[in-house]
């Protein structure tokens, strides 16, 4: 019943915000995300140990093909369901910061992609994963076509064309496991877990999941939709892309395919692994060459995006933790430099790194929040992102060492990003176009949020990490990786 | 029976009462009893019997088609009773052709036996052949209805040669008889009935506008009324597609490997011809012709399936294209009668002039495409499900990869009306009629996905 509130809640209050007036949706919008995540947050605070599925929900729904409506939450949704509740609020203050944006719709569609994404992180079934799985992404494709820039018609059709293409792979490859489920058939998750596939089929069905998962994180060579979407949406679809959705590959990595196909998996794991690698290292030398501050956090993006996944691919219970603690850490920090960016922008009058320097001198409890972020986008220890980056390093140096030293190579060129970004933005002689401003209580509380929640979460990881073990040991025991 | 006896009555009361003083009284006649005939094949569900001397059968099949055409031809007759500023098509003698034409369809649902397929597309398709040229005047309707009348004639030709072909070589006409024969004869390996049932497979495939037997699809939909081109593209294709499941489940199921290449061969082409020319199209209409081909394609693979499942999936699929593409020529309807061109650039703007036409075209091409939860995409996993676990795993991932390149096309309306501003502002206030139409549609493209189990159990 929470599961189905947490979804219910903005879903229904989405639509019904969409019918009132700017004001009145504004502040609807905002009550309706503060009750999910309070209800979100309820659900963490009285969690227990183990691994058992907590919240559950099943309801026949097609029980001739055996599709039941099937939600619930455990150590690895859980996490995941509250960085979205979390970082949601984040994405309704900066679609609402810049007035000439302001639009009931807007509100709207960010509080159904906050239904779509938990459901993706809550369902059991297949077809439900499937069902929000697409409910995530069309809220976020009319908001990057609607309030992106001049070039946003062509960016977000080939976004959604390519988005779409690997969801049909996936609804063939879900409809292939489930032809070979135990009978009863049906599309549950300890169904597919049971399921035996035709040893020679299986990559195949491997791939159709992979594409999935690598268009939507996005891995190597499935990127190229990621810079100019990111750079073409509006700050508050941004957000959401790289925030949250980019999670919901990753989660899919490690929910749907690894167990389903650990065999399958474990015979092109390198393959994997490099295409993580390549990612890391492709995402930061091209990020070290960009000028627009969107295309650069689009570019590190993919390339943190690359280290998640291959710490995931090799298949070990620290990588699985460095998944979920990096999952995290990157939410919250690239949430928080979108919003910068925005800030940026609208005070400054452009996003291009450079034209504008020295801003500490205009506002030093802005540049000291942005640097706070950026530490942990570095990945500086005791921030969020030391502890998640760490364990994934530490996870593929188990490997071999090159694994670990090409991940770590990415680390140290996303570090002079960052810090020439800093210098070059924020340092330097007082700008003389830009006047001293202040921030808004919603910008100041919002960054600091986020900017805090990396801090906590880099120095006291183990409430997270004791969450998410019962679930990853679980999930490993299935793969056979334990 | 009883929609046998109705509806063709129906249909001349409302023919004849345009001659008389009533004339205003023929549109709310027609749906009113088309309200009843839908009443009267619902009460009918579950009652399997045989009629005319075992003709027809009216099982759960037949009531679950039946159901779906009268209800998509009402919605067809709602568009009639829009009203209009043009007075240039005569809408109530329309009608009556309307409901004359869905006689044959109800036929198509139920038969079971050659002859009755024969008049049922007869009776199907020559109002349609009127229907088409209802605009009198127009060079391009006349065009359509010439083109489609010709095709049409061709294509009942050669069903006919393969209904007597069949009959040739087994001596029956009726579906069970030709069952029991090809039993019987093992193998049924008889020149005439293989040449008779290859003749009989294209004549149907004409008819569903399956490639390469859909040329005059986008020219006759083209030139014909919007409101006539809706009840094509829904009522007459999904009649046909009925009357080809019901045709290869109930007479030729064992004869599979014959006839399932040529389904394989037809599909794959279909979906090839229909989602490639769609990409190519700059008029709203061609594209919509170009998707109801794409769309014959994937009911083809739906046809590969035997058995209530199959059954189900088939009514599942034709039921949310039809409502999706009833909402398309619906919209259009306004374009076309404001004489707003027929490109698709038409659309620009629509938000702003009217959001819930904006939002009803969205759902409906969100639908076609397969987004969740709309009844579209359930369509779409049960046929798929069902051909997956037929085996036949390349022509699923066929029908995938040409399923996203639908993503390229259907959008481009959606594009237009949400992200495009239109030369022309003014504001296109809302009908009754049409609201009515919509709102049906799209509850029903909700509502398929709220309930696909309970359909799936009623066949």
């Amino acid at each position: 019943m929470v599961t189905l509130l947490l979804i219910l809640i903005p879903l229904a209050g989405g639509l019904l915000v969409m019918t009132l007036r700017e004001a009145a949706a504004r502040i609807a919008s905002g009550i309706l995300v503060a009750v999910t995540a309070l209800v979100a947050l309820w659900a963490a605070a009285t969690w227990g140990a183990g691994a058992a599925l907590r919240f559950g929900l099943c309801l026949d729904w097609v029980p001739a093909w055996g599709i039941s409506f099937s939600l619930g939450l455990d150590g690895l949704s859980l996490p995941l369901v509250l960085l979205t509740v979390l970082v949601t609020p984040v994405a309704l203050i900066v679609a609402a910061r810049r007035e000439d944006r302001r639009s009931p719709t807007l509100y709207g569609l960010i509080l159904a992609m906050e239904a779509g994404l938990v459901g993706v992180f809550a369902a059991r079934d297949a077809i439900v994963f499937y069902l929000f799985w697409e409910l995530a992404l069309v809220p976020v494709y009319f908001i990057a076509g609607f309030w992106g820039g001049a070039k946003r018609v062509p960016v977000t059709l080939k976004f959604l064309v390519y988005t779409v293409a690997g969801s049909l792979f996936m609804l063939f490859g879900i409809l292939y496991v489930h032809a070979f489920t135990l009978a009863p058939r049906g599309f549950s998750l300890s169904a597919f877990y049971t399921a035996t596939l035709p040893a020679e089929a299986a990559p195949w069905i491997l791939a159709a999941f992979a594409v999935a998962f690598a268009i939507k994180m996005p891995l190597f060579p499935f990127h190229t939709w990621q810079s100019d979407t990111y750079h073409e949406a509006p700050a508050s679809g941004s957000l959401l892309l790289a925030a949250l959705m980019a999670k919901m590959g990753l989660y899919g990595v490690m929910r749907w395919m690894l167990p389903v196909f650990p065999t399958a998996f474990a015979t092109w794991q390198p393959l994997f692994l490099a295409l993580g690698v390549i990612g890391v290292v492709w995402g930061s030398l091209v990020a070290l060459a960009q000028d627009d501050m969107k295309r650069l956090l689009a570019w590190s993006s993919f390339s943190h995006t690359g280290l998640m996944a291959a710490g995931v691919f090799s298949l070990g219970f620290i990588g699985f933790q460095g998944g979920v603690v990096q999952m995290l850490a990157h939410g919250l920090s690239i949430a928080g430099l979108f919003l910068a960016v925005d800030i940026f922008e609208t005070r400054t009058g452009g996003r291009r790194i450079g034209a504008v320097s020295g801003l500490a001198h205009r506002n030093g409890a802005f540049a000291v929040l942005f640097v706070l972020l950026a530490l942990s986008a570095i990945g500086l220890p005791l921030t969020a992102g030391f502890a998640g980056e760490f364990l994934l390093l530490l996870s593929l140096s188990k490997l071999g060492l090159w694994w670990a030293l090409a991940g770590g190579l990415g680390i140290i060129l996303g570090a002079v990003l960052y810090l020439q970004w800093i210098r070059r933005s924020f340092l330097g002689p007082e700008p003389k176009e830009v006047a001293a401003f202040k921030l808004k209580p919603t910008e100041a509380g919002a960054l600091g949020f986020l900017a805090l929640g990396g801090i906590v979460l880099g120095v006291y990881p183990k409430p997270l990490l004791e969450l998410a073990r019962p679930t990853l040991d679980a999930l490993l025991l299935v793969i056979g990786a334990r | 029976m009883s929609l046998y006896i109705l509806l063709p009555v129906l249909a001349i009361l409302v023919l004849f009462a345009n001659l008389g003083r009533l004339k205003a009284l023929t549109l709310p006649l027609a749906i009113v009893g088309l309200v009843a005939a839908t009443a009267l094949a619902a009460l009918g569900f579950g009652l399997n019997h045989p009629i005319l001397k075992g003709m027809a059968e009216f099982d759960g099949y037949a009531t679950a088609f039946s159901l779906l055409l009268i209800v998509m031809t009402g919605l067809s007759v709602l568009l009639l009773a829009t009203p209009s500023g043009s007075t240039d098509i005569p809408r109530s003698e329309m009608a009556g052709l309307l409901i004359l034409s869905l006689t044959g369809g109800v036929m198509l649902a139920s038969y079971t036996n050659l002859v009755m397929l024969f008049l049922g597309i007869e009776i199907l398709s020559i109002p349609v052949y009127v229907l088409a040229g209802a605009r009198k005047g127009d060079a391009a309707g006349n065009e359509a209805a010439l083109k489609y009348f010709l095709n049409g004639a061709f294509a009942t030709g050669i069903l006919l040669f393969g209904i007597g072909l069949i009959y040739a070589g087994t001596g029956q006409f009726s579906l069970d008889g030709i069952l029991q024969w090809s039993q019987a004869n093992q193998g049924s390996n008889h020149p005439l009935f293989l040449l008779g049932l290859l003749f009989l497979l294209f004549g149907l495939a004409f008819k569903v506008s399956a490639a390469p037997f859909h040329f005059w699809t986008p020219d006759v939909y083209e030139g014909a009324p919007s409101v006539v081109t809706a009840y094509m593209s829904t009522v007459v294709k999904i009649a046909a597609i009925a009357a080809f499941f019901r045709l290869l489940g109930r007479a030729f199921p064992a004869a599979s490997e014959r006839w399932g290449w040529i389904l394989v061969l037809l599909a794959v082409l279909t979906l090839l011809i229909g989602n490639l020319g769609a990409l190519a199209q700059g008029g709203f209409k061609r594209l919509m012709a170009y998707s109801g081909i794409s769309h014959a394609g994937y009911l083809l693979i739906a046809l590969l399936a035997k058995g209530s499942m199959a059954a189900g999936a088939l009514w599942i699929y034709a039921a949310a294209y039809a409502a999706a593409t009833m909402i398309a020529f619906a919209i259009w309807a306004r374009f076309e009668e404001a004489g707003e061109g027929d490109r698709i650039e038409a659309f620009a703007g629509l938000r702003s002039r009217s959001p819930f036409l904006a939002v009803a075209l969205g759902v409906a091409m969100l639908s076609l495409v397969g987004v969740p939860p709309l009844g579209g995409f359930f369509g779409k996993l049960f046929v798929f499900g069902n051909a997956v676990g037929q085996g036949r795993i390349a022509l699923v991932v066929f029908a995938v990869v040409m399923s996203a390149l639908g993503v390229a096309y259907y959008m481009r309306p959606v594009i237009q009306a949400w992200f495009h501003e239109g030369a022309v502002k003014t504001v296109l206030p809302l009908r009754a009629a049409e609201v009515t139409v919509l709102t049906i549609c799209m509850v029903a493209l909700f509502a398929l996905a709220a309930t696909p189990g309970l359909l799936l159990g009623a066949f």
